[in-house]
């Protein structure tokens, strides 16, 4: 009896894993269409996702995407936080600081993949609130 | 002999207030292929402009800065610089001033050759409005 609930635990445990490496891929596919960035981290709670994308010709400049499910005291929200404004010469191609800018209005522009984007981040949450509801119940 | 310069002085703050008016109608005028921007103001440095863009239809005060700053041996090398607010967190698919800003400033960063006309007119009017300053301060010090 007690063997057979290790086990699953560790399928569940399997799973997850799983459903966070097909969500970062996910992610990435979904990002392809604004081919400045790539996707750093990509993680699943179970009150909501976050994302952190970086340049991929500097990785120093990210910005996070952030879901919360929310409930009856949190709003939900689908947020970005842009890291925070420097001085920059506008006409310095190789300005990494002006490629970004340029690079974070390019993704707010993007309407329907943000969309998109947002409900991956619903569904694996979905997924995910499963998964820990059942590895709860098995673990008490 | 004092009349004369203090007529004098007066002519060359009048230049330089045209100087200014003249610099703000030309810079709305490059800025206008960025509709969503308006110049707010255009303020002096130490041989340097700042020029103040603002955000159109936003409740909040949302500004780009754009500085060019001439060569000032032993003090300042030549320089062209932006300055970008910060926002905080804001959502992706509400309409937003904070979402309307960054978008806008999108749009003057990837319009370079704009940019490269903004500084073009910010060298000359910063060189024409130091040489009214230049002439002010001389005849400041015969008065």
């Amino acid at each position: 009896m007690n063997t057979e609930i290790e086990k699953r635990k560790n399928e569940i445990k399997e799973k997850v894993n799983n459903l966070f490496e097909i969500f970062k891929e996910a992610v990435q596919i979904t990002l392809a269409v604004c081919p400045e960035w790539k996707v750093s981290s990509a993680n699943v709670n179970v009150d909501g996702a976050e994302i952190s994308i970086s340049l991929k010709e500097c990785s120093d400049f990210y910005m996070k995407i952030l879901y919360n499910k929310g409930d009856e005291l949190v709003k939900e929200s689908f947020d970005v936080r842009v890291t925070g404004g420097c001085t920059f010469n506008p006409l310095d191609d190789d300005s990494n600081t002006a490629n970004y800018y340029c690079s974070v209005a390019d993704i707010i522009q993007h309407k329907r993949m943000l969309k998109t984007l947002k409900e991956y981040m619903i569904s694996s949450i979905n997924v995910y609130r499963a998964f820990f509801k059942e590895y709860t119940s098995l673990e008490s | 002999m004092k009349n004369s310069v203090e007529t004098k002085k007066e002519e060359v703050r009048k230049n330089i207030e045209n100087m200014f008016e003249s610099a703000t109608k030309k810079i709305q005028n490059i800025i206008s292929v960025c509709p969503d921007w308006f110049v707010k103001d255009v303020s002096p440095g130490y041989r340097s402009l700042i020029v103040y863009l603002k955000l159109k239809d936003v409740a909040k005060d949302m500004r780009m800065e754009v500085r060019y700053q001439s060569k000032v041996d032993g003090i300042h090398d030549e320089s062209f610089e932006t300055n970008i607010a910060t926002c905080g967190n804001f959502g992706l698919l509400d309409e937003s001033d904070n979402l309307k800003y960054y978008t806008a400033v999108g749009d003057v960063l990837n319009h370079k050759d704009m940019l490269s006309a903004l500084k073009e007119i910010m060298v000359f009017y910063t060189k024409k409005i130091t040489e009214l300053q230049k002439e002010y301060d001389k005849l400041d010090k015969e008065d």
